[in-house]
């Protein structure tokens, strides 16, 4: 079983970030104005949201990161 | 510390690269994009151009003039372009005011200039950005040109292709951040196996996955003044035999199962390290000093038991030797010198576990003082000569004495020969030590000959006098000095001075044997050879050891032996002196036997030369007249 590695800020930051890069990839995509990285970033967006959701962050876990403060050392 | 700051060098390294990467690309792509407009738009401009200039030049054929035709030109102007009409010598024909609306006043446009680089190009006046075409009509007598406003804005097509490479940008760098984590974690754990594998390596023996000396010396550099340790030193005795007889898997074998019977056994300790071949190291914290002594014994015992290899039980033995911290070694360093040193001791008197005392090392303190003070003691006269008488059985007369050398230190006393001999022998001082103390006895048996006393000198030679080949000539020399006819010299040699290297010490022995100085093999019975070799020898007389003669009233070994010897050695025709006689009723039986001579305290200690010749006066067995 993988172990949670976000911590609540990192989560925090996370929904942020998430829910800008859905604005500027799905709702405004006048600013970015390219529709291949308009989908990439919303993508990410919404990849993002659910890495939030299961609390495991698949990068951190690759790379043996962790911000979650049980397994923190 | 070290790994984060690689992991962080790797990921702005990534970073950097990704970022330097994409400005290139930017960059280039941007310029490429700039180019291709351009070109573009002039060859719109420049067929526009060859159209409208076809049309004129037709016009111009059919007869019409070339004002008419410059009122023309409005009419084909839009917001963006101009066309204007160039004399031969281009010179604007100005046919409309109007023309000066355009942002910039057509007189003072540089046609000229401009027509001089070619047929089109581009332009940027007032920070306006223009592009132009001309083309010559009726056989350059006029020039059609078009001058046009760009629709096309370069900094503002920069600004959108800036915004898209920047988000491409933003991305690529961040999905770059990814793998240059992900990779770092993969890069660190690599080098952290790999250096673990080598650090494995440098402080563990591969075969027994035992620390090695190494780490033995780290442990040891980490030992706790206030508390006691004892470092074991164990070595295995016939892991060569192995080695040549049954192979080296056999004794690598065997190493395996001792390394692992001493790491059980000795427990519990601080650590159990292989130092070399055949050499084990334990260290252990002690609170009592038997408890070092105890774990040794218990490890011989472990040992000693057979060992089961390739459908063989094959039994070793094992020496150690033991140091204990801080009492005997002031330094780990020293300590594990001072185990080895009782190790080796051990394994050369052939006994199972010694512990370190000041005794049996050779390179001990006092020992290194007192090598440095010898040279000066043979020069400075510090050497003394002591006699031991030697009583002839049979007519109970004393016939000679044994010469014995003391050292009379001017600060430690009186040192016997047992601490300084070795040491003599080890800093090359034997040869003049033996030297000194042959004159000297030479000399005093001169003295006595003058004094009507005739009595035998023997004197004591080391292993290494008899290897040196002109002790002979020495002898010879000596003799002659003092007058001393060569029988009255008596040699006497030890049976394992010989055995060390039984060539050189026969031929020195031959020669001395043939000057007619007699030789005499001293502590008899305590080495291994036989009476047969030894009569082999050019020697006259054995010694029986005191070992033997002092219990031989009690011990019915000692003397079954003593007698045995006695009637070996007469039946061979050699003389027999007993040594070590303490009491009247060992000598009487000696007599018994037919012993030749004996010596020993029950007679007299060894004593210098007057208080030799005083006993002389008052004893029972005068010197022959």
């Amino acid at each position: 079983m993988v172990k949670k590695n976000m911590c609540a800020l990192d989560r925090a930051i996370r929904v942020l970030f998430s829910l800008v890069c859905i604005y500027f990839g799905f709702i405004d995509t006048s600013i970015i104005n390219e529709p291949l990285l308009a989908m990439i970033i919303g993508g990410f967006g919404i990849f993002n949201f659910a890495v939030i959701f299961i609390g495991i962050c698949p990068v951190y876990h690759l790379a043996g990161i962790s911000t979650h403060k049980e397994i923190k050392k | 510390m070290q790994r984060m700051s690689i992991r962080i060098r790797l990921v702005i390294g990534f970073v950097l690269i990704s970022l330097f990467v994409l400005v290139l690309f930017g960059i280039v792509t941007h310029r490429t994009t700039l180019e291709i407009n351009h070109n573009y738009e002039l060859s719109l401009l420049k067929s526009f151009v060859t159209d409208q200039a076809n049309t004129l030049d037709n016009q111009l054929s059919q007869g019409a003039s070339i004002d008419q035709l410059a009122q023309q030109l409005p009419l084909i102007n839009s917001s963006f372009s101009r066309f204007v009409l160039l004399d031969q010598h281009n010179q604007l024909i100005d046919n409309h005011s109007s023309y000066d609306s355009f942002n910039i006043r057509l007189s003072e446009f540089p046609f000229q200039q401009l027509l001089s680089t070619g047929l089109s190009g581009s332009i940027t006046l007032n920070q306006h950005y223009y592009a132009w075409a001309a083309k010559p009509l009726q056989e350059n007598k006029f020039t059609l040109f078009m001058l046009h406003q760009s629709e096309y804005n370069p900094p503002a097509n920069a600004r959108a292709l800036g915004k898209r490479m920047l988000i491409t940008a933003l991305v690529i760098t961040w999905l770059a951040f990814w793998v240059a984590l992900i990779f770092s974690k993969r890069i660190i754990r690599q080098l952290d196996e790999k250096n673990a594998a080598l650090t494995h390596k440098a402080l563990y023996d591969d075969l027994t996955s035992l620390p090695n000396r190494y780490r033995l010396h780290e442990s040891l550099q980490q030992l706790n003044n206030n508390t006691s340790y004892a470092l074991l030193v164990v070595d295995l005795n016939n892991l060569r035999d192995i080695n040549d007889t049954l192979g080296h898997r056999s004794g690598d074998e065997l190493l395996k199962v001792a390394a692992e019977r001493i790491s059980q056994t000795a427990t519990p300790n601080l650590i159990v390290a292989r130092l070399s071949g055949d050499e084990f190291a334990v260290l252990l914290e002690t609170n009592t000093p038997h408890q070092a002594e105890e774990i040794a014994r218990k490890i011989l015992y472990e040992i000693s038991k057979p060992i089961h290899i390739d459908e063989m039980d094959i039994v070793t033995h094992a020496s150690i030797g033991c140091a204990h911290y801080p009492h005997d070694a002031e330094t780990p360093d020293s300590l594990l010198n001072r185990a080895e040193v009782s190790m080796f001791h051990a394994k050369q008197t052939n006994i199972n576990y010694q512990a370190y005392n000041n005794e049996i090392d050779p390179l001990n303190k006092q020992r290194l003082e007192l090598m440095s003070s010898l040279r000066k003691a043979i020069d400075q006269g510090q050497l003394r000569a002591y006699y031991q008488p030697k009583i002839e059985l049979a007519t109970q007369h004393t016939t000679g004495v044994e010469v014995l050398v003391r050292w009379q230190h001017p600060e430690k006393g009186i040192i016997n020969p047992d601490e300084f001999i070795p040491i003599a022998e080890r800093c090359n001082l034997i040869d003049k030590l033996t030297h000194w103390v042959l004159d000297e006895a030479l000399r005093q048996c001169h003295m006595w000959k003058q004094n009507d006393l005739d009595l035998t000198v023997a004197v004591n030679l080391s292993a290494r006098n008899l290897l040196d080949a002109n002790l002979a000539s020495q002898v010879e020399a000596l003799l002659t000095k003092w007058q001393i006819p060569a029988k009255q010299l008596k040699l006497e040699v030890t049976e394992s001075m010989i055995m060390s290297d039984p060539e050189t010490a026969l031929h020195t022995l031959n020669r001395l044997n043939t000057m007619g100085v007699s030789l005499s093999v001293d502590d008899y019975g305590t080495g291994y050879s036989s009476l047969a070799y030894i009569k082999k020898l050019p020697i006259q007389e054995i010694k029986i050891d005191r070992t033997f003669v002092k219990d031989m009233l009690h011990n019915r070994d000692d003397s079954v032996i003593v007698q045995s010897t006695i009637e070996l050695a007469h039946n061979l025709g050699l003389c027999v002196v007993a040594e070590g006689v303490e009491n009247e009723a060992t000598l009487q039986r000696l007599a018994e036997l037919q012993c030749n001579r004996a010596q020993g305290y029950y007679m007299s200690r060894p004593l210098p030369a007057t208080q030799f010749e005083e006993w002389l006066q008052t004893c029972k067995w005068p010197a022959a007249q």
